[in-house]
């Protein structure tokens, strides 16, 4: 990379850095949806970002004796004990554990954290592109719709699906 | 051992042979001739002498007779002295003649002619004594002719006896003289005919030898006079070639001074060029200790500059450390923007606005995230870079030391090629002054080689002469056999 290609890249960070002071306020959209587009066991997936809690990164967790699919361990969150699960392993895809860094908080009776590798920038996306999943249930059971990102059909995890399937699991143990 | 001598040995031989020969002859007949001599000496000194001796005796006893008759008729005294004269003379021969007589007859003759001769000329004297007495001549003449003359007919008859007898002793003598003369002629004779026949018994002997070993003598020189005419012939066919082959040395001897003087100059040329290169080679010395001073000073700034590369990688290291700082920092707030947004969806239509305001902070996060993930690669670029450049430095210092070394090498690579050059030059002197001798040595060799030409001329020619002598030698060797072996000559 040669000192003019620097510069001009310097130059472009500086206009974006200025504009984003002096361009007007974005609005937000009114039918949009927010959702957490992540990567869990290789394959990408959206979460709705109002399922959620929270999203922590790099927190410890300590392993705890008890044979349930997918536990990780015991996290630490805004002051309480979290049990965090391999989401891959839920998805019936291959234990990421080691590299499953980030863990997403779902706060139903109790807090749940999903662990999962790779997180990218959530996504607003209208509501019309929102689409129901009914007749591809059996392929993918913890998923009920799919969004359409950057022309790519992308399964969005049905949260509360995922809770009962803990629940389901845990109570077999 | 007679095989291998000399003619003249053989010569020698034969002739001292017949010297023998002749000088046993010689004695032979000196011995022949000597006892023939004392053969004829002894006949004429003892048996001639004895019948002289007997004729004096008779003599004496007539002179007797008569100096007695005369006198006896004159009467003179000085006769008588005579008569005894006589008697003297008489009776010394007969003592003589006693001595030298060797048979018993003759020594007995000889007495009884001296008892007779005393008888007679006793009875003379007593006669002769009556003449002195006056007797009358008659009666001294009757006894005289009665007592004397009796006695002395007896006498001379007797001496006639011992006369006789001493004249069969001389031819006696004288035969047997001629037969020692005739045996030692038959002696002479016959060594004489054995000489003759050894002599021609020698001759033939010698005749047979010579002839053989000159005749073997005479066919080896014949076999040798062919084996000559071959080397002869082939002498010639190679004074002919030797020639040929001067001719072509002599050819080569002068290419090679011409050659000779071309590298002489070469060499001329070589040693100045070797001077030349060896200025080059000490001023190329004097560069490339300047040039080695100069990468000192090179290595010295390369350390430098890989000091300040470590320095540089170190600042980028910590730059790397800041921006991972930053990096956490654009995470976190990433994820306090996402937590936001998820707050503010969860408030409903009243986090909306937050919603915006929590999507700002996300984006740029996000932008300050991907600005430090771009410095961050960017940092990398660089530490890879200095490593890259410390490396290469290091590479380049390392290069450094070893041209440093190289440089030292190549000094006394120089060193070494202007001692080889001077070297060289003196062997090029070395060469151009042995070029130069060598160019007088062939100059030299190029005369010897022509004088060499020239004796193989003389050579070939000698060699013709020689063949034709060979020739000449042939036919008198054939001519000699032929007086030699007439009847082996084909």
């Amino acid at each position: 990379m040669t000192v003019t290609i620097l510069d001009q890249r310097l130059a472009e960070l500086r206009r974006a850095f200025d504009e984003a002071f002096s361009l007007p306020p974005a609005l937000p959209q009114e039918d949009g949806v927010d959702f957490l587009l992540i990567i869990a066991g290789g394959q990408p997936y959206a979460m709705r970002m109002s399922e959620l809690a929270g999203v922590e990164v790099d927190r410890k967790r300590v392993a705890v004796p008890v044979q349930a699919r997918g536990l990780l361990g015991l996290s630490a969150v805004q002051g309480q004990l979290v049990p965090v699960f391999d989401l891959a392993s839920l998805l019936g895809s291959a234990s990421t554990k080691a590299s499953a860094r980030w863990t997403a908080l779902h706060r139903g009776s109790e807090l749940i954290g999903l662990a999962f590798e790779q997180m990218q920038p959530p996504r607003r996306v209208a509501a019309r592109d929102v689409i129901p999943l009914e007749r591809a249930r059996e392929q993918a059971p913890l998923s009920r719709e799919a969004i359409r990102v950057d022309s790519r059909l992308m399964h969005v995890l049905d949260i509360p699906s995922v809770v009962l399937t803990i629940r389901q699991t845990i109570h077999r143990c | 051992m007679a095989s291998t001598w000399t003619f003249g040995r053989k010569l020698a031989l034969g002739m001292a042979a017949m010297a023998v020969l002749t000088l046993v002859l010689a004695l032979v007949a000196a011995v022949a001739l000597r006892e023939v001599i004392s053969a004829k000496d002894a006949v004429i000194a003892k048996n001639a002498q004895l019948l002289i001796d007997a004729r004096k005796l008779e003599g004496f006893g007539l002179e007797r007779m008569g100096t007695v008759r005369a006198y006896l008729l004159t009467g003179d005294e000085n006769l008588l002295g005579s008569v005894r004269l006589i008697r003297q003379k008489y009776s010394d021969l007969v003592t003589d003649m006693d001595t030298r007589v060797t048979t018993a007859a003759e020594r007995q003759a000889l007495k009884r002619l001296a008892e007779e001769a005393t008888v007679q000329f006793d009875t003379g004297d007593s006669v002769a004594a009556m003449r002195r007495t006056a007797a009358d001549i008659p009666v001294v003449g009757k006894a005289f002719q009665e007592r004397v003359v009796p006695i002395s007919n007896v006498l001379r008859t007797h001496l006639a006896e011992f006369i006789k007898l001493e004249e069969s002793n001389l031819e006696n003598a004288t035969r047997r003289a001629s037969e020692t003369a005739s045996k030692a002629t038959m002696t002479v004779i016959a060594l004489a005919a054995v000489a003759v026949l050894s002599a021609a018994l020698l001759a033939f002997i010698l005749t047979r030898l010579l002839s053989r070993q000159i005749g073997a003598a005479v066919q080896r020189m014949q076999s040798s006079s062919s084996e000559l005419q071959a080397a002869a012939n082939q002498q010639t066919t190679g004074a002919k070639e030797q020639v040929a082959s001067m001719t072509e040395i002599s050819t080569t001897m002068r290419q090679l001074l011409a050659t000779s003087k071309q590298i002489a100059d070469s060499s001329q040329g070589v040693a100045r060029i070797a001077d030349g290169t060896s200025e080059a080679a000490q001023r190329g010395e004097q560069t490339v200790q300047r040039a080695q001073a100069e990468v000192a000073t090179i290595r010295t700034q390369v350390d430098l500059v890989v000091e300040h590369m470590l320095d540089l990688g170190r600042k980028s290291q910590q730059i790397g450390g800041i921006l991972a700082i930053i990096n956490e920092l654009a995470e976190q707030t990433n994820i306090l923007a996402i937590n936001a947004t998820i707050e503010a969806a969860g408030a409903g239509d009243a986090g909306k606005r937050f919603s915006v305001v929590a999507d700002e902070i996300r984006k740029l996060a996000d932008r300050v995230a991907g600005s430090t993930r771009e410095i961050h690669g960017l940092t990398d670029q660089i530490r890879a870079a200095v490593n890259t450049a410390v490396m290469a430095t290091e590479s380049g210092s390392k290069a450094v030391d070893a041209g440093t070394r190289q440089f030292a090498e190549v000094t006394a690579v120089f060193r070494q090629i202007s001692e080889l050059l001077r070297n060289t030059t003196e062997a090029a002197r070395e060469i151009e002054l042995s070029t130069r001798q060598q160019s007088t040595a062939v100059e030299q060799t190029n005369v010897a080689v022509a004088n060499v030409a020239q004796s193989a001329r003389e050579a070939e020619a000698s060699s013709s002469q020689v063949l034709q002598t060979v020739a000449e030698l042939t036919s008198l060797s054939r001519e000699l056999t032929q007086l030699v072996q007439p009847r082996r000559q084909t």
